[in-house]
């Protein structure tokens, strides 16, 4: 959904993210919809500036965000407060599984398919009966195959998954489901996440009471949610609610990802991540049925939804990659591009670091001894490289490391011992160079320089294209095989003035795409082909630059006051196809008829025969409602959805309440404990999520559940005066003295039981390290009844470091390296740790058999 | 000979990580890559120092291959490529055997 569409709610909950202080330009959105009427609701440990604004604040323990849901979940279908006609139309809950299907609820905490030696699932017991189902995310398609199960998708070619509409088929979704989230009461809710019962269940009355035909409602979250072992799952849940609520697609409604504030959507859509190809592609993979373009993409490509398109945007990728050396006799190039072997994400790239594989590193646009978890071993694998590039507009702790990092100053390591040979290089910031951002609500704008960069600044974009540029004549006269790539690399954009500035505006239209042939602007992703004759850097971003001299990007007229259905389409872009709600023909009937006057937003014209409305139809525009795929002739693509199926990018057209395929730890979200917490989990005897990604290892060692020793929950967070890794903030006097040293939020409870006061010192230890802070003794936190006892916890903003003015210990020396099962995504929001008051000794050694 | 150890130690991980098929995370990767890459580092450092032979280059592709390998299994994507460390075993085999009458 759109950001601004925020203020179109009737109901917002903010879940995961303190929205005021930290994306405070999305929050007015929120304000606004409260000024029209709308509830706002604020679940998370703090009450923060976020809760204060809001009309109900929930408290709960850190992590336990699936026993909240959950118990919504349960609600709504206990007390069938459904969109009955919206989810049986629109989602997956008359799916049949197949009868092989247990639940946790069978297995306690284990889902079928679960194999105890290799700690993995395998997901055919969760196949809708008969089928093979692709998963739409292809990050989670190439994680969850092995090489010998190949993605054969044609069952879902031969009819229509097995449904029972009338709800009653013990192996239903609407049936496991219910049976799933049984256990899931407010009592249950109380004892697990601390959260009043009363409480939780006005929230659970204030979403219902906005959702259906004539209201809807609205999640946000950011990486409260993401950063935990199951932050897929949370996200799954609330997934879940919206199906069943109809709050997918239509005004007001959705789950908002807030994004962080510089290009973070943008670093996933033309990904820094190691393991998807620009705009969702997934990377090959060595030890996958990649061996040929032809193997991977019978692998990959999803035989029915929109998906099916796949082979028209990796080719025109190879095409832009690797022009005239992409032909159709040496498959566009597919072997120039490198191959996977594993996870190579941050984390297992940091213990690599420090098992001595990594050599080199290039830190652009981080911080990683501030900003990643279990700061001492990042810097000790730091201190194995060989060379390492930092770039930064100011001297970060990353750079410094070597001379005034916690290891050196402990004596653990001598600066002359330390081999890295540093190169720090001054970067330009936003102002100083041309560009876009991306971020939330997948908004792409464009920014224009104001002024030159001090001295030797650089923007990020001609270090690359000149890097890029050195190593290609580096690697000319090179005869090996593995070196083509970066010979035949097309690599030629136009430089400007002295300093020889890439013009962005040349990497932009490529993204765009354009036709081989005369190199004109690709005007829309729907004429992307995969014969050769068109190339794109981003399938996705196909009609940013639609034609010479028309940066959609840069397009900034805004709507008229008080005028509805405008929906901004005057400002940025937004992919794909400047579309501001995906999935937005389900803001319409089955018959294409909106579900009320008041939340209209698509709809078909039968006097045109196509989808018309306030926002660019999420569907083909011309296909009627009462389309139905001709299974007696294997339809391919879209060809299988229905003029009722509004969710295109999934191989039936449906929303997935449960997921058949893809995700490596369940079809359904199911509560577990944090890999650390001071208590069992009271649901099953699975304590946590058994395919979590969990590397214990000296220096990395992991709390044991109830652990005497660490008996308080930990959060992190950020503060709006210290920006992203707290470096920009630091550095600048007049938002460092708004936040002048770090500090650790105690509630008053428990600083009254250890006999801390309001700005004493305290130290957090658990078994990565030990940190001292000044304690901020405050009401914000409040100790928890869980379980029939006291949890207390507290937090402490991860934002401080040694350099800059405003200075602290690094929150995340206390924090181990775990990883999300589907994502690696590492956990910040809910360990434990143990708290004294007073300093660290002089020494600064850790009590905890470091 | 210094390599000689390292290819032994890792060769040795490797026999173990076959042998008791540990859940990700097995330390014993760890322990195989560690060695790897000093087994690699040395067999860079004699090629610069006295320049590359096809032999040379030769076993040092061959160790490259076996530390993705060994990095695949230690953090997968999916199941552990177990038939493939299987081979990478059996690569790693292959050049310390011709090692020890050559290079390593």
């Amino acid at each position: 959904m759109a950001l601004w569409d925020l203020a179109n709610a009737d109901c917002i909950i903010t879940m995961g993210s303190n929205m005021a202080e930290n994306h405070p330009i999305a929050f007015r959105f929120a304000v606004e919809a409260q000024r029209r009427g709308a509830t706002l609701v604020h679940v998370d440990p703090r009450f923060t500036r976020t809760g204060a604004l809001c009309n109900i604040h929930a408290p709960i323990r850190s992590g336990t965000d699936i026993a909240f849901l959950g118990g919504i979940i349960h609600q709504i279908l206990e007390r069938d407060l459904w969109f009955r006609d919206f989810a049986l139309a629109y989602t997956n809950i008359a799916h049949i599984i197949e009868d092989g299907y247990q639940d946790p609820e069978d297995n306690d905490g284990i889902f079928s398919g679960f194999n105890a030696e290799t700690k993995a699932y395998k997901q055919d017991t969760w196949q809708y009966r008969g089928k093979i189902v692709p998963s739409s995310i292809a990050e989670h398609r190439v994680q969850t195959q092995d090489k010998t199960e190949g993605g054969d998708f044609e069952s879902m070619t031969e009819g229509p998954p097995p449904t029972d509409m009338t709800l009653q088929h013990p192996n239903c979704v609407y049936q496991i489901m219910k049976r799933h989230f049984r256990r899931y009461t407010p009592e249950m809710v109380e004892r697990v996440t601390g959260c009043p019962a009363g409480t939780f269940l006005k929230v659970v009355e204030a979403l219902a009471q906005n959702s259906g035909r004539e209201r809807t409602s609205a999640f946000c979250y950011a990486v409260g949610w993401t950063h935990h072992t199951y932050g897929v799952q949370i996200i799954r849940a609330a997934t879940i609610i919206q199906g069943l609520l109809g709050n997918v697609g239509r005004p007001g409604g959705g789950i908002m990802a807030l994004r962080g504030h510089t290009s973070i959507q943008g670093s996933t859509d033309i990904p820094t991540l190691y393991n998807m190809l620009p705009t969702y592609l997934p990377q090959p993979n060595v030890f996958h049925q990649h061996e040929t373009l032809e193997s991977y993409l019978h692998t990959e490509t999803p035989t029915t939804g929109w998906w099916a398109n796949m082979p028209k945007y990796m080719i025109s990728l190879m095409k832009v990659w690797y022009g005239a050396e992409a032909r159709a006799d040496n498959e566009w190039g597919y072997q120039f591009v490198p191959k996977l072997t594993g996870d190579v994400s941050q984390l297992p790239m940091t213990l690599s670091m420090v098992d001595g594989v990594v050599k080199g590193q290039f830190i652009l646009g981080q911080n990683p001894v501030v900003g990643s978890v279990n700061s001492d071993l990042v810097e000790r694998g730091l201190a194995r490289l060989d060379w390492m590039v930092v770039r930064d507009f100011a001297m970060t702790e990353t750079a410094n490391f070597w001379q005034k990092g916690r290891l050196v100053q402990r004596g653990e390591l001598r600066p002359q011992d330390i081999g890295t040979e540093i190169f720090f290089l001054p970067t330009a910031l936003a102002g100083e160079k041309d560009g876009t951002v991306t971020n939330t609500s997948r908004l792409v704008q464009w920014h224009d320089k104001v002024l030159e960069a001090p001295g030797d600044s650089r923007s990020d974009l001609w270090f690359i294209y000149h890097l890029g540029k050195r190593l290609k004549q580096l690697y000319a006269d090179s005869k090996e095989p593995r070196d083509a790539g970066i010979k035949v690399l097309t690599w030629l954009y136009p430089e400007r003035g002295e300093r020889a500035e890439p013009d962005p505006e040349a990497v932009l239209r490529e993204i765009n795409g354009y036709t081989v042939v005369d190199r004109r602007q690709v005007p829309s992703y729907q004429q992307l082909k995969d014969d050769g004759s068109t190339a794109c850097g981003g399938w996705m971003y196909c009609g940013i630059y639609p034609r010479d001299g028309h940066n959609v990007a840069r397009a900034r007229t805004p709507d008229v006051p008080d005028v509805t259905g405008q929906n901004h389409h005057g400002w940025a872009f937004a992919w794909p196809s400047n579309r501001r709600t995906l999935y937005n023909r389900a803001s319409a009937d089955p018959a294409g008829v909106p579900w009320s006057e008041r939340k209209k937003l698509v709809w078909w014209d039968a006097q045109q025969d196509k989808w018309t409305g306030a926002d660019v139809p999420d569907f083909i525009e011309t296909r009627p409602p009462d389309y139905r795929p001709d299974w007696s002739k294997r339809p391919h693509g879209m060809d299988a959805h229905g003029g009722d199926d509004p969710f295109i990018m999934e191989a039936d057209g449906k929303c997935q309440l449960f997921v058949p395929s893809g995700l490596k730890d369940g079809p359904l979200p199911t509560y577990y404990e944090p890999p650390e917490t001071p208590v069992k989990n009271a649901f099953y005897g699975q304590q946590h999520n058994p395919v979590a990604k969990l590397w214990q290892r000296k220096g990395n060692e992991l709390h044991d559940p109830e652990d005497p020793r660490f008996p308080y929950v930990f959060t992190t967070y950020r503060l709006t005066e210290l920006h992203c890794g707290g470096i920009i903030g630091r550095v600048t006097p007049h938002t460092a003295e708004l936040q002048p040293e770090a500090f650790v939020e105690i509630s008053p409870e428990l600083a009254g039981e250890l006999g801390i006061h309001h700005t004493d010192w305290a130290v957090l230890s658990t078994l990565r390290g030990e940190i001292e802070a000044r304690a901020m003794v405050t009401e914000r936190v409040t100790p928890f009844k869980v379980n029939g006892r006291t949890v207390h916890q507290v937090g402490m903003p991860w934002v401080y470091g040694w350099e800059g003015y405003a200075r602290g210990d690094i929150a995340n020396v206390l924090l181990a390296i775990t990883g999300d099962a589907n994502t690696s995504i590492h956990t910040t929001k809910a360990l434990t740790c143990n708290l004294r008051p007073g300093r660290l000794t002089q020494t600064g050694g850790t009590s905890h058999g470091q | 000979m210094a390599s000689d150890g390292h290819a032994k130690t890792a060769l040795d991980c490797l026999d173990r990580a076959l042998r008791d098929k540990p859940e990700v995370d097995g330390h014993v990767f760890s322990e195989a890559a560690m060695a790897l890459s000093h087994l690699r580092n040395e067999l860079a450092d004699r090629q610069r120092r006295d320049g590359a032979t096809s032999d040379s280059r030769r076993q040092l592709e061959h160790v490259n291959a076996v530390i993705s390998v060994v990095l695949g299994a230690h953090f997968p994507l999916g199941n552990v490529p177990w038939p493939e460390v299987e081979k990478a075993r059996g690569w790693l085999a292959d050049l310390a055997n011709a090692g020890s009458e050559r290079v390593l």
